[in-house]
């Protein structure tokens, strides 16, 4: 089919091959900084960047652009919102009872470009980092492994999910759910079939992966649980890591003692 | 029931996004009428030319035709009048709270009233044997009996046409058989069945026609008795030819009466030989 | 030694609304099995075979709770009581859908899930995971992903992640219900394998009866919730009238002899394709 079993895109970039608890790491401080910083021209640089990071990183277009469109309906709301709510500074035009103002259009996109900003990257580390080797990067900077585990089931749910939206619509579609020509809540209601039987199979589903996990001994009370994967720090990794942990220093002195990125978002 | 219409494929080609093409310049015409197999390995398009039947999938390139007219301009929902097609997972289909509703869902869809909606919904009720649990929540029962729900849900649309999509995995072969006569009962009365499956005894039981796919073009055509013959054609078509044929094969040279496909045409067939050398 | 005992087993799953009663899933199921037999459990589609396969690896009665009377040992415990993880070691269990038996790992990983599980170091995983894979026909698939593997390779990947854990007794769930001819094939090739190593038990819950005439030492038919027929392959199926009656389907070429013996007064006792052409060659060469 046409989606892809994985958010995993096998590669040899530089990404790829760096350690994944730096990746981790990289994934927390972007979105510490993003929260911490204020300002759109701060939000369009940390966008730029990130993009950046993607191409270097060889993650094709094409999967950046599934990414985006997938976030754009949420951006685009956080945008729209601020834009009719917060009027700052001169008017541009009334829409009803709204005005729309520059300052607002500015900080509705600060807004809508965070969000993108904290997608990218969370997903260089996905497109990145194999599932298993983010389990056990999180395994080893301290998270217990069930928890781990449970992050790593998550996203090996996503595929599945919409694979079984895609399969499960098409069922019902061909029993004469016409969703046609339909919007909105309209649409809502009418997939109704479609979200009740993807949510009784994706219990289904669990309950089969709980039992399968029994079945390999998951938990066995008494036994302390070893790894089969080794992670190595090189001095890539160290290197990296370094510059990371410099650079949101950095960031965070300036914002503090300078107001670096200090605005109203 | 309506006249089943004829459907054809002319030329289609089809490709999911980002893959290999999944059907090539595929020409396929289906009779009203008869029951036809659809057969090849996994991956070789079976359901994807099958989801052309009914609008789920539009071809990239060539046309699907019901009784010559295109159904480019149709939707899914008026094509499911004439193509009802279900799906190898019942859980996939099931949503509601009792099997009574399940079962009058797909009428109901179609927009028949409620009078004709009931009349069917009970027929498939007593037909499929599930008149005891039409009360019962659908997801609650045991896997055969949500198997017999989903084939009866789409029994229930009472189309000219059906698609059957492996129907019978996971089902004994007691109520793979019942499930089947059902729909041959529709077929008798002169609908159409497409049956997409692995099982080759229940082809050599019901198919009248079976076609072959092989990496998305049609690598044969024939009865099963022609199909079953050819040795070199199933293996590479990854089917697992009945012993019976297997052995027929090798002991009782074919003569006009072709290939027995079940144990009683061997037996008959073996007679006959061992007659006419004794 | 005996490694499967279960006698007199009652189950019933939770009711499906609290007040309720569910009705018995199982009732009075017994059952043998000697170490190095492998055990086939036929029967009509919702009689109770996945119910004991569960049962037979703990997750009845102890993940699904509901009632349970009788006896379940395996391996020499207490099925019923044996924390399930444990248990695991000694008997494990392949489902039926090959999908949701994978977490997320890659082929490799998979496998030593079971064996990080119990504590392993990482020269004993690493052993075992290639003799596993050896095992099953899939060495050099080691980094793949299991799902963007074919039916048949991905059940191949549960029986190495299941073997590697070297139970002494395994449990199928009806390992090919959902593959493909040539899927099934190359599981069977597998428990084929097995089978003439000799040391493993296995209980396999399967309708293919052409595949259960073929590799088991005995068979089991359950119905209604009971063991209703018992025996060597030829016992249980010479049983056609009532097999049939059971919706249950008989080798066919076992029909084969039947037929031939009602019409031409013949013997044949024939249950696989070989068998019946050495014994119809030789018939044909006489006449």
């Amino acid at each position: 089919m046409a989606l892809a079993v994985d958010f995993y895109v096998p590669g040899q970039s530089w990404l790829h091959r760096l350690d994944p608890r730096v990746k981790l790491g990289f994934a927390g401080c972007a979105v510490f900084l993003l929260i911490l910083l204020r300002s759109l021209p701060a939000m369009l640089g940390a966008t730029a960047l990130l993009v950046l990071l993607h191409g270097s990183a060889g993650v094709p277009r094409g999967r950046l652009g599934e990414l985006v469109r997938a976030l754009l309906p949420v951006s685009a709301l956080m945008f729209l919102l601020r834009v009719a709510f917060y009027p700052v500074g001169p008017v541009m035009a009334n829409i009803g009872p709204l005005a729309i103002t520059v300052g607002g259009l500015a900080q509705g996109a600060g807004l809508g470009l965070r969000l993108l900003a904290m997608g990218l990257a969370i997903f260089a580390v996905l497109y990145s980092t194999r599932g298993e080797a983010i389990v056990r990067g999180l395994g080893s900077l301290g998270m217990p492994y069930a928890l781990a585990l449970t992050l790593g089931l998550a996203l090996r749910f996503i595929p599945t999910l919409r694979l079984g939206y895609d399969s499960i619509a098409r069922a019902q579609r061909a029993r004469g759910l016409d969703l046609e020509g339909l919007r909105g809540l309209g649409r809502a209601r009418a997939q109704m079939p479609i979200f009740v039987a993807l949510i009784v199979s994706s219990f289904r589903a669990s309950e089969q992966l709980a039992r399968a996990l029994e079945a390999r001994g998951f938990n066995t009370p008494g036994v302390r649980r070893t790894a089969w994967i080794e992670l190595r720090f090189r001095a890539a990794d160290g290197l990296c890591l370094g510059l990371l942990l410099a650079l949101t220093a950095a960031v965070l002195y300036l914002h503090l003692r300078f107001g670096f990125g200090a605005g109203p978002l | 029931m309506i006249a089943a219409p004829r459907l054809a494929l002319h030329s289609v080609g089809f490709s999911y996004p980002n893959q290999l093409p999944a059907l090539r310049d595929v020409s396929l015409a289906i009779e009203p009428g008869e029951f036809l197999a659809l057969l090849g390995p996994n991956g070789s398009g079976k359901s994807t030319l099958a989801m052309h039947l009914n609008g789920l999938l539009r071809p990239a390139a060539g046309q699907v035709t019901h009784d010559g007219e295109d159904i480019a301009s149709f939707s899914v929902g008026v094509l499911a009048r004439q193509v009802a097609y279900l799906f190898q997972n019942p859980d996939h289909m099931i949503f509601c709270e009792t099997v009574r509703e399940e079962l009058a869902f797909g009428p109901r869809s179609l927009g028949l009233e409620e009078g004709e909606v009931a009349e069917r919904t009970e027929a498939a009720l007593d037909a499929f044997g599930l008149a005891a649990v039409a009360q019962r929540q659908p997801a609650g029962l045991g896997f055969g009996a949500r198997r017999a729900v989903s084939a009866a849900a789409v029994f229930a649309m009472g189309t000219p046409v059906v698609v059957l999509d492996e129907p019978t995995t996971g089902l004994d072969q007691g109520a793979a058989t019942r499930l089947l006569d059902l729909f041959k009962d529709r077929q008798r009365q002169g609908g159409t069945v497409v049956l997409i499956t692995h099982d080759m005894q229940l082809v050599a039981r019901y198919a009248q026609r079976c076609v072959l796919l092989e990496g998305g073009a049609v690598s044969a055509v024939g009865s099963p008795q022609d199909l079953f013959g050819q040795a070199e054609l199933l293996r590479r078509a990854g089917i697992l030819e009945p012993p019976v044929v297997a052995l027929a094969r090798d002991l009782i040279p074919s003569g006009g009466a072709g290939i027995p496909l079940s144990p009683e045409e061997f037996c008959r067939a073996f007679r006959e030989q061992v007659a006419q050398r004794g | 030694m005996l490694q499967v005992k279960v006698t007199d087993l009652y189950f019933a799953y939770p009711p499906a609304l609290p007040g309720e009663q569910s009705d018995w899933t199982l009732r009075g199921v017994d059952l043998r099995a000697e170490r190095g037999e492998f055990l086939s459990i036929m029967g009509p589609t919702d009689a109770g075979k996945s119910t004991l396969a569960l049962a037979l690896v703990g997750i009845v009665p102890q993940s699904t709770g509901g009632r349970i009377r009788g006896v379940v040992q395996v391996a020499g415990l207490d099925a019923r009581q044996h924390p399930v993880a444990e248990l695991a070691r000694h008997a494990s269990l392949v489902f039926q859908d090959p999908e949701m038996q994978f977490f997320n790992l890659s082929v490799e990983t998979e496998v030593a899930f079971g064996l990080e599980s119990l504590g392993l170091p990482r020269d004993e995983m690493s052993r075992r995971i290639a003799w596993a894979l050896q095992l099953v026909g899939l060495k050099g698939l080691e980094g793949r992903s299991p799902l963007a593997l074919s039916g048949g390779q991905k059940q191949r990947v549960a029986l190495a992640a299941v073997l590697a854990m070297q139970p002494s007794v395994l449990v199928l769930d009806e390992p090919t219900a959902s593959l493909d001819p040539q899927g099934q094939q190359e599981v069977f090739e597998v428990l084929d394998r097995l089978r003439r190593g000799g040391n493993m038990t296995v209980i396999m819950v399967s309708n293919d009866c052409e595949r259960v005439a073929q590799f088991s030492d005995r068979v089991a038919v359950l119905a209604q919730g009971r063991i209703v027929l018992e025996g060597s392959p030829r016992e249980v199926f010479s049983k056609g009238q009532m097999l049939r009656e059971l919706g249950l389907a008989v080798p066919q070429m076992l029909e084969v002899a039947q037929c031939l013996n009602r019409e031409l007064g013949t013997q044949h006792a024939f249950l696989g394709l070989e068998e019946a052409r050495v014994a119809l060659s030789t018939r044909e060469a006489r006449t």
